[in-house]
């Protein structure tokens, strides 16, 4: 069997390239919610210049997948491979997007003192993050139980996030002056959940490349 | 699909130039009004199962076939079968185009003169629709009396294939119609059998996959005389189900 080796060693490099990408995803994530922990307004300004990072490395990859349509015909789970490549970069620089607002966020607040310790927060971008990670894992390895892992994961995000929600919500009720910064925490939730949903539709890209089925995972 | 959409019909269809088998227990559907494409590596009996279709194949000595092709609810291979009914019917092109040494008028006006001795009024009628349901009319109306080996190789297989539609078939059989063709040449072709497939229903065999993919309804891959994967050409490229027939589309092998 001849393997098509310049072929391969373009979709390899594309994929490390979605890795590499993914791990300044999480690099930003960790800083963002690292800067609003510590009000470290200098770490939030650096997530912003990851940002322009990862928009510059979508297109990049969007070069290279245009460039192996257009001159190798990839067929099949290749072009299938390739066309969830387009879908995932996508999923990432989004991401990328809300990491770079929780940091904006974080600029807001400034030095305000935090109305409350931040507990949930922290442990749902732990979360998030590992789902991240995972999807792409799931998807260089073509791993289809590790992509169902994170869609059920999924579902824990979702209810930390209603769990955020509702502490916020009473905070407010009971003391109106927390109104101004518990909107923006509750933006930055909603942030988090928004990241863990991206990272859902990168796992229901895998399942779409090894079947070509489009799931549903969450 | 249902049996009144099959034009013709194979079924366990096998068969051995002398030792060598060539088709393996065949069974496969050409539907109506669909271009399908045969695929798959040289030498895994793409020509070999067109030639049967209208029997072409009978021409090579020492063949033996086994299984049948039912083509109007009959089997080709039956003794009562009128073989040049069933020539003009079901027609073919060929790889190279093989114009005669005559003129462009002659080339085309051959088989309905042979077969169906028309008028003078009638026969011009049909070289022009023959000529002009090839998209060649136009490049030829005014030199019709030229002889068909002037044209160029575009040229030559479309007036061969106004010279099969001039014997009014109703399955054409094309073998690699454009191999011999560059690439503008190669797409006008593509075109004019994607025009014909309104009409007639049409074979192809080709050993480019990406022609496949523009031109057929449906994909037939081919493996060493054996059918391994008939499916809608959309599926056969995006998600076909064996895996020999993906490796063979992403040109893994072949
Ligand atoms: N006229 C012939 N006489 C003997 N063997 C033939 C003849 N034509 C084809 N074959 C053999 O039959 C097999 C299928 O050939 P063919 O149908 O021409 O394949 P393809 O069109 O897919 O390249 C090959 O092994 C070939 O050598
Ligand atoms: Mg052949």
């Amino acid at each position: 069997m001849v393997e098509r080796q310049q072929f391969q060693k373009m979709l390899d490099q594309i994929q490390q390239d979605i890795i590499k990408m993914g791990g300044l995803v999480e690099e930003s994530i960790d800083n963002a919610i690292e800067s609003l922990k510590k009000q470290d307004l200098e770490l939030a300004k650096e997530t912003i210049q990851i940002d322009k990072k990862i928009d510059q490395l979508e297109l990049t990859i969007e070069d290279a997948c245009i460039q192996l349509i257009a001159t190798q015909q990839p067929a099949a789970r290749d072009l299938r491979k390739i066309s969830s490549s387009f879908k995932i970069i996508h999923n990432l620089e989004r991401m990328g997007d809300y990491a770079q607002s929780i940091a904006n966020t974080t600029l807001t607040i400034g030095n305000d003192p935090l109305i409350k310790p931040l507990i949930d927060l922290p442990r749902m971008t732990l979360i998030v993050q590992k789902m991240v990670r995972n999807s792409l894992e799931a998807f260089i390895q073509d791993n289809e139980a590790l992509a169902k892992q994170v869609g059920e994961t999924d579902d824990e995000v979702d209810q930390l996030h209603n769990q955020i929600f509702n502490e916020l919500l009473l905070l407010m009720i009971k003391n109106p002056a927390t109104i101004n910064q518990a909107t923006h925490l509750l933006f930055i939730s909603r942030a988090l959940e928004r990241i863990a949903d991206h990272a859902t539709d990168i796992a229901e890209r895998v399942i779409y490349t090894l079947h070509g089925i489009h799931a549903n995972l969450n | 699909m249902t049996d009144n959409e099959v034009v013709i019909k194979t079924d366990g269809l096998s068969l051995w130039y002398g030792k060598n088998q060539a088709l393996k227990n065949v069974s496969l559907c050409i539907c109506q009004r669909k271009v399908t494409a045969i695929i798959g590596p040289s030498g895994c009996g793409k020509s070999t199962f067109l030639k049967v279709l209208n029997r072409m194949v009978d021409l090579v000595p020492n063949v033996k076939t086994n299984g049948k092709v039912v083509y109007h609810g009959k089997n080709i291979f039956d003794d009562d079968i009128n073989l040049v009914n069933l020539r003009t019917r079901v027609g073919m092109v060929f790889q190279k185009p093989n114009p005669f040494p005559k003129s462009i008028y002659e080339n085309v006006a051959f088989g309905p003169r042979i077969h169906r001795k028309p008028k003078k009024d009638e026969l011009n009628e049909i070289v022009e629709r023959s000529l002009r349901q090839a998209s060649l009319w136009d490049e030829v109306k005014d030199r019709l009396n030229d002889p068909g080996l002037s044209l160029s190789g575009g040229q030559q297989q479309r007036l061969c294939i106004a010279r099969t539609l001039a014997n009014d078939p109703e399955v054409i059989l094309m073998d690699e119609p454009t191999s011999a063709l560059d690439p503008s040449a190669t797409l006008r072709i593509e075109d004019l059998v994607r025009e014909l497939r309104e009409k007639y229903h049409i074979v192809i065999v080709t050993h480019n996959m990406q022609q496949a993919g523009r031109v057929s309804d449906d994909t037939c891959f081919f493996l060493n005389g054996e059918l391994v994967e008939a499916d809608k050409t959309k599926t056969i490229f995006t998600n076909p189900r064996d895996s020999r027939t993906e490796d063979y589309i992403s040109g893994r092998f072949g």
